[in-house]
């Protein structure tokens, strides 16, 4: 296991390699999950008030 | 179809002649610039000769980013560019006007100023013949592709920062042709043909396609 | 079964069909690059013949990335095309949403491109063509964004990005060609020569298998922002309201 991460002593170079490109790829869907989320908070919230004017209005 | 071309090159340079600074300003742009690199690097002639095909280059492309700016906002502003384009004739052809005013009043100074590129970088007399036509051949297309950037970027708050953004890259081929020229012609035994046919064969490609571009890319900005 | 595709280049079908797809493409995704990284990790020698050592193994993320960046370029040029030709909202979408992923590709192929230059040839960075023509890739990405984040007006900024993009396409052969050959009768680079002749198998299958996870995980990646993309620019249409997440 210890070769393994020490890869002929070029473990740093590897692992680094590895770790930008999975957190890259990691970060975009979890960026977008969250974006997701906020647009429909703010769909809701609009459709919230417009119920609200109707009732107002009727 | 030609007359509309005649009219509009005739307006911008009318119009250009009435504000004279803008002409002057890209020219003492491009002589600023050339004088700070001696300054940043190193003045002796070894350098100076080393460094001159690229500078010279480099110099003519920020120089003609900033001067894209004003190709189109004059008369987008005053509402005349989109009168142009509801008219009958092809936009492409008045836009091919508009270029080629522009290039005469800010491409061809500085053809016409590079022997003092060569005063100041100590190049030989034959130097700066290729060098001034290497220019000649490639201002136009800086012109011409340029101007498709200066459509698409067309009234945008942060224009002309994004306008070169977008630019520069387009003018890589010409840079690396048109420096490659100049230092060909300082090396022994190197011939600067190639380099001087690959620069026109780029003036005719963009003369063919970027005015057809930029009408598009205004069309685009101006819906 | 006839498969109608023009239904699906409506917003309000296409959000629900990707909905059904973006898991599958996940778990594709997940098990293509964890079964390639094996086959690259675990069954591959320690040091190949031609005195590489195991730094070598950066290949299979480094390849995919670059790869990856390419090709999300074609696909966003592609769907730029489509809309400028058809007029199609959806494709102007897709477009914008490759962009993103397409740069983000891109940048990990730099980086990593980087740390295996250093490794391999002993330079972080050298200006031969292939590594500039990509850096030059990067930055024409970051233009694509930048002019639709300037521009406010939606379909002023849809088309000029696709307009861009197309403009990109055109040019990016023009500089690979001018920065490997500047002296038009002389071609010249330091990139390493295309390296599929003679490579071992599970090398060569460790590569590919993981390009083939990452292209799952763009797909995955790409309808999830396009499916946000409608949400915020539908928001208004019944058929949004009507949605079991919105209620």
């Amino acid at each position: 296991m210890a070769d393994f991460l020490h890869m002929g002593g070029y473990g740093a170079y590897v692992w680094s390699s590895m770790g930008i490109v999975f957190f890259l790829l990691l970060l975009e869907p979890l960026l977008l999950v969250m974006q997701r989320k906020s647009i429909i908070k703010d769909i809701k919230r609009i459709k919230r008030m417009e119920q609200r004017t109707k009732s107002h209005n009727k | 179809m030609f007359s509309a071309f005649w009219i509009i090159l005739k307006r911008d340079l009318l119009l250009a002649l009435r504000r004279r600074n803008e002409v002057f300003t890209v020219l003492f742009f491009f002589i600023v610039v050339i004088s700070l690199f001696p300054m940043g690097i190193g003045s002796e002639e070894k350098i100076l000769t080393k460094i001159a095909s690229g500078v010279v280059w480099i110099a003519a492309l920020l120089a003609s980013t900033l001067a894209l700016e004003r190709l189109f906002s004059n008369d987008y502003e005053d509402g005349t560019l989109e009168q142009l384009a509801l008219v009958p004739q092809s936009l492409s052809i008045m836009v091919f006007a508009k270029i080629v005013a522009h290039w005469l009043l800010t491409g061809l100074p500085l053809v016409l100023i590079a022997p003092l590129v060569g005063l100041f970088y100590q190049l030989p007399m034959d130097t700066v013949g290729t060098m001034m036509l290497a220019l000649l051949l490639g201002t136009p297309v800086l012109s011409m592709i340029g101007a498709i950037g200066a459509a698409l970027t067309l009234g945008l708050r942060g224009g002309g920062v994004l306008l070169s953004f977008l630019v520069l890259p387009l003018y890589i081929p010409v840079l690396i042709y048109g420096s490659g020229a100049i230092s060909a012609s300082m090396a022994e035994g190197l011939s600067v043909q190639p380099y001087l046919l690959l620069l026109l064969a780029f003036m005719i490609l963009s003369v063919i396609f970027a005015p057809w571009a930029t009408a598009s890319a205004l069309k685009i900005s101006l819906e | 079964m006839k498969i109608n595709w023009f239904k699906y280049a409506a917003p309000m079908n296409f959000y629900s069909l990707s909905g059904k797809l973006i898991p599958l493409f996940w778990v594709a995704a997940i098990a293509l690059t964890l079964i390639g990284l094996y086959l690259g990790f675990f069954t591959t020698p320690n040091e190949l013949g031609n005195g590489m050592k195991e730094y070598y193994k950066i290949i299979y993320v480094h390849v995919a990335t670059v790869w990856m960046a390419m090709w999300l370029y074609g696909m966003m040029v592609f769907w730029a095309l489509i809309g400028l030709i058809f007029n199609t909202r959806l494709s102007y979408m897709m477009a914008s949403a490759t962009a993103i992923t397409g740069t983000l590709m891109t940048f990990a192929g730099l980086v990593t491109g980087a740390i295996w230059g250093k490794t391999s040839w002993g330079t972080w960075w050298d200006w031969d063509p292939r590594m500039t023509t990509y850096l030059i890739l990067f930055f024409v990405y970051i233009g694509y964004i930048s002019l639709q984040a300037s521009i406010d007006d939606t379909r002023r900024s849809d088309k000029a990005s696709a307009f861009l993009s197309v403009v990109g396409l055109a040019i990016v052969p023009v500089i690979y060609y001018s920065i490997n050959c500047p002296d038009p009768d002389q071609c010249a680079s330091l990139h390493q020569e295309s390296s599929f002749k003679g490579v071992e198998s599970n090398i060569l299958k460790g590569m590919l298998i993981t390009t083939l996870g990452f292209w799952m995980y763009s797909f995955a990646v790409i309808m999830m922002r396009t499916r946000n993309v409608i949400l915020k620019r539908e928001q208004k249409t019944s058929w949004v309201s009507k949605l079991k997440e919105v209620s």
